[in-house]
């Protein structure tokens, strides 16, 4: 009996040293962020994340498949918040439908899909120089003379092929999720502010008009958002 | 000589557009803050050329990199002793130096054409972390375990994964960051270590 429970408490503590950090820091007050809105207790602050940012802040290309967006959630001291994915949702400007944000794991995928489609074109350019000497006999004559000469050579090469840069590889997406869930908002029930990134599978404009919706309690905070 | 100031033209050319490509490409520069990716150091010159009516929707697109793949320079000398050269003017003595048996022919055999794309890579499979402004003594910690100096470290290939870097000096400074390494890519880490927090000195 006390194996077994030895060896659960080893593999609670693994788990629990594999886990690795969650979300990002949150700043001291939902205010402190571009778009902040408050309803029942609950501070919501959200800045999107522009194309230049999201490639410095992700090592994981995500501008290829997503909209990032940091969301920090403040919850009433007095009662817990159950933060979830599903409350929160992406609609441009005017648009009918709105998006909801994927997961780690779906925008890994994505992303591993576009790189393996990109092309690799590979030029070798490749040059040369020689230098000959030796003994020549005249044709007509037959008389020996030193001959001599430079000789020079260029040439290049070109290898088309598939891909096989960053994300392409099944370890390389192994290592995106890690990285998306890592700094991705934690799911779950809080009673301390929290922070992280939401991935919505719209691909990202140089600019746009974009709206957060999140739903807290039944009830909907709406935060525009702009893409510049 | 006449050939040699065109052959290098020609060459110098192809390295100008490469590294022109490498420079101008919206999607190239890539630099980092801490720990962020930095293609535009990347091992292979690796160069991204976007379409020329690349609008948002394109990206989303099939991408087509262009890069050098290597560069071949190559130099002979021969001298053939005694006798003539087989093949009589225009091709001897002038005829390839490098097919004489004393250097290898970077023109002959099948160099570059059957090689798949990427096939000169450095550090193939792998991506490159380079560290910057940390000091040369500090010593490397990758998921704990010493990897060596700064030093000897300012700049090394790992397989793709997630690693603990740990940055520590003699004097006690430290620097902490979760890097993500993918294959091909190069992260830049602006270092800079600080003093860590005693148990003591916490709020």
């Amino acid at each position: 009996m006390s194996k077994i429970i030895s060896s659960f408490a080893v593999l609670l503590f693994v788990s629990a040293a594999l886990a690795g950090p969650k979300g990002t820091v949150p700043r001291p007050s939902a205010a402190q962020y571009p778009l902040h809105a408050q309803e029942n207790g609950v501070s919501l602050g959200a800045k999107l994340l522009s194309r230049e940012e999201a490639r410095k802040t992700f090592v994981s290309d995500v501008n290829r498949c997503c909209i990032v967006v940091e969301i920090a959630l403040y919850p009433d001291q007095a009662s817990a918040l159950n933060v979830s994915l599903n409350d929160f949702a992406l609609r441009s400007k005017n648009a009918v439908s709105a998006t909801k944000p994927s997961s780690p794991k779906i925008v890994a995928a994505s992303i591993q899909q576009k790189a393996a489609g990109d092309r690799d074109i590979a030029v070798y350019p490749s040059a040369g120089i020689g230098y000959e000497s030796g003994t020549a006999y005249d044709p007509v004559t037959g008389a020996p003379r030193r001959v001599s000469g430079v000789s020079t050579q260029a040439g290049v090469g070109v290898a088309v092929g598939g891909s096989n840069g960053p994300g392409v590889s099944d370890r390389d997406r192994g290592v995106m999720e890690t990285e998306l869930m890592e700094k991705g908002l934690s799911e779950g029930s809080t009673t301390a502010a929290v922070a992280g990134y939401i991935y919505f599978p719209v691909i990202p404009k140089k600019k746009g008009d974009y709206q957060l919706e999140y739903v807290v309690d039944g009830k909907k905070l709406i935060l525009p958002l702009r893409l510049e | 000589m006449k050939r040699v100031a065109v052959c290098l033209g020609i060459l110098f050319g192809l390295l100008t557009s490469s590294y022109a490509q490498n420079s101008s490409s919206d999607t190239l520069n890539r630099h980092g803050q801490t720990a962020t990716n930095d293609n535009s150091n990347d091992q292979d010159h690796e160069a991204t050329v976007t379409p020329s009516k690349q609008n948002d929707e394109q990206s989303s697109e099939r991408e087509t990199r262009l890069r050098l793949g290597g560069i071949v320079v190559s130099g002979g000398d021969a001298h053939f002793w005694p006798g003539v050269y087989p093949y009589g003017f225009p091709y001897g003595p002038f005829y390839s130096p490098f097919s004489t048996a004393q250097w290898w022919d970077p023109f002959w055999g099948f160099f570059p054409v059957v090689y798949p794309a990427g096939y000169f890579s450095l550090g193939d499979g792998k991506g490159e972390v380079k560290l910057d402004g940390a000091p040369k003594s500090a010593s490397v910690y990758l998921n704990g375990g010493y990897a060596g100096t700064v030093e000897r470290l300012k700049s090394f290939w790992l397989d793709p994964g997630v690693y603990d870097l740990v940055l520590s000096a003699p004097d006690g400074r430290e620097y902490q960051q979760r890097v993500y390494v993918l294959t091909g890519k190069t992260l830049k880490i602006e270092a800079k270590l600080v003093k860590p927090i005693a148990d003591g000195e916490r709020m």
